[in-house]
């Protein structure tokens, strides 16, 4: 293999050469996965932040919560429009339909349970599609780019298989170029792909806790609630 | 409000670090980081090294070695001669300009004591005229008291007397005079001849140093030419003598390479796989160059075999090869980059 690389031609074997060298195809693919990547990075530093402030406000919220504060104040402090998200917007929904019914009078406890959990729920949803946001793009960033890449590869060997058949001689010097050229478009296509798809799995993971926790606090509301008009009833 | 002013803010800044990112690995490619293998530069000029023997190659440095030393001693005869001629020529000139000095003195000399005596001459002349002088001045006291006494005895006879003697004073003075004037015409008669004497010598002086001056320049002149033909001597000598050095690294670079063609054939062969539709016997001259490492740049088939898949296998086998044992000496390397191997495996 040493002298594989060393006898073909001595002009422009960088990188960049190769690139600016290869067909219009393999160039568009290349592109391509560079945009894939360039956007597939912003998502993932967006999702990271993101998820970070979920986080804090959930961590926030639970130990006001737990603390054992009043509900109306507490309500008015997560109902502002700069921190009415994740958790808070959970509890904000379950407040407002608790306080809408306590003022029916003629609401049975298992209806009141029942609406609070069902007004919850349509938050908890709402929220879950908020962590789950640009979640799915970086999956097909992950999962399609090395097939772009790998096509852009086959596309260019192709290319030069074909070219290779017209000659006469054939050395490595004849060959190399092309299949190398051919393969920056595969080493691009796993270049967008890897962290895309590390991120993807770790920003999953990370949606499923928050919204394992978003449930369990939801569960725990609602006993209040049921404990609560248990109390008023009697 | 406030949260789309976040949002916005986030937004900007995943922006950034993403095009960070990227600019950083668009960079690292643009500069070639990811891209190692070092290109090799082959320079000088290839040769056709065709092998030679020893002996002609010492019969060959020889003959130029001895014209060399022939073309060299010429010369130098030439100059030496040159030398003793012009040693011989300003001989001979000095011993003319002596004896031209010589009779110039001489001259000289006669001339000094032609002055001399005439000097002396004069002398005598004068003071045989003062001796003269004073006789007269007697001769005329004498009278004076024979007039005195006769003045007391007759005045008339002393009347007569007096204007006799006012006749001899007359003549007297006129005597004098015309001795002064010859005097006179005597000393610059003289001076004249001196001036002229000295004008003479001023010109004969100018000549003599105007001769110098053209001799000396004359010398010099012949001085830069001989200077001017040693040194080119020595250019034409040096430049004999790097071409001679060159020839010579070129031969011990073929040497070397005719001392490890045994290895790189054997090589090479290690690294051949035979073709099965080959006959045996098959021999086919490839041309290779190589970088100063052993390394192969570019094998070419310069006669085919007749056999293309036996031609593809040689040039494989040496592509296999690399890097080969070439002589790893620098110095040779300028002139075996390129060489041309015979390969011929079932010989």
């Amino acid at each position: 293999m040493s002298s594989g690389n060393s006898p073909s031609a001595e002009s422009s074997l960088s990188i960049l050469g190769l690139i600016a060298d290869a067909s219009w195809l393999v160039q568009a693919v290349m592109l391509i996965l560079f945009l894939a990547s360039i956007v597939s990075w912003f998502m993932i530093d967006r999702k990271r932040s993101s998820f970070k402030r979920y986080r804090n406000i959930a961590d926030d919220f639970e130990e006001e919560f737990w603390s054992g504060g009043e509900m109306s104040r507490i309500y008015k402090k997560w109902s502002g429009d700069d921190v009415q998200e994740g958790i808070a917007n959970i509890f904000i929904g379950g407040y407002k339909e608790f306080n809408r019914l306590v003022k029916k009078d003629n609401v049975n406890r298992s209806d009141m349970v029942d609406g609070v959990h069902r007004s919850m729920r349509v938050a908890l949803s709402r929220e879950i599609d908020h962590l789950e946001t640009n979640l799915s793009f970086l999956a097909t960033v992950g999962s399609i780019s090395p097939y772009v890449g790998l096509f852009g590869t086959v596309w260019g060997i192709m290319n030069s298989f074909i070219d290779l058949g017209t000659q006469q001689q054939v050395t490595i010097a004849t060959v190399a170029p092309g299949i190398a050229e051919a393969l920056i478009a595969t080493a691009m296509g796993l270049f967008a792909a890897i962290p895309a798809v590390i991120a993807y799995n770790r920003f999953a993971h990370a949606a499923e806790k928050l919204t394992t926790r978003y449930e369990v606090f939801m569960e725990e509301f609602v006993s209040i609630v049921n404990r609560q008009d248990v109390s008023r009833d009697v | 409000m406030r949260q789309t002013l976040r949002r916005i803010f986030d937004w900007i800044r995943s922006a950034t670090f993403t095009l960070a990112i990227h600019g950083l690995i668009v960079f690292f490619v643009v500069f070639g980081i990811f891209n190692s293998p070092e290109k090799i530069k082959a320079g000088g000029k290839p040769i056709q090294a065709v092998v030679v023997s020893q002996k002609q190659l010492d019969d060959k440095k020889e003959e130029k070695a001895q014209k060399v030393e022939e073309l060299k001693k010429k010369q130098q005869e030439e100059i030496l001669e040159q030398k003793k001629k012009e040693e011989k020529k300003i001989e001979e000139e000095k011993k003319k300009q002596l004896a031209i000095q010589k009779k110039e003195e001489e001259k000289k000399k006669a001339e000094e004591k032609k002055k001399q005596e005439e000097l002396e001459k004069k002398k005598k002349e004068q003071e045989k005229k003062e001796q003269e002088a004073l006789k007269l001045k007697k001769a005329e006291e004498e009278k004076k008291e024979l007039e005195k006494k006769k003045k007391e005895k007759e005045l008339e006879e002393k009347k007569i007397a007096d204007e006799k003697k006012k006749k001899a004073e007359a003549e007297k003075k006129k005597k004098e005079e015309a001795e002064k004037k010859k005097k006179e015409e005597e000393q610059r008669k003289k001076r004249e001849e001196e001036e002229k004497k000295r004008k003479e010598e001023e010109r004969k002086k100018k000549e003599a140093a105007e001769k110098k001056r053209k001799e000396e320049e004359r010398k010099k002149k012949e001085a830069a030419e001989r200077k001017r033909a040693e040194d080119e001597l020595q250019q034409r000598l040096a430049a004999e003598r790097q071409q001679q050095e060159v020839a010579q690294t070129q031969a011990e670079a073929a040497n070397a390479l005719q001392a490890a063609a045994g290895r790189i054939k054997a090589a090479i062969e290690d690294n051949w796989r035979r073709p099965g539709t080959s006959r045996v016997g098959l021999t086919t001259l490839l041309q290779l160059k190589v970088a100063p490492n052993g390394d192969v740049i570019r094998v070419k088939i310069i006669r085919s075999s007749g056999d293309p898949f036996f031609d593809q296998s040689a040039e494989i086998a040496v592509k296999k090869a690399s890097p080969l044992p070439i002589p790893t000496n620098p110095k040779y390397y300028e002139y075996l980059n390129e060489f041309n191997i015979e390969f011929n495996p079932d010989e």
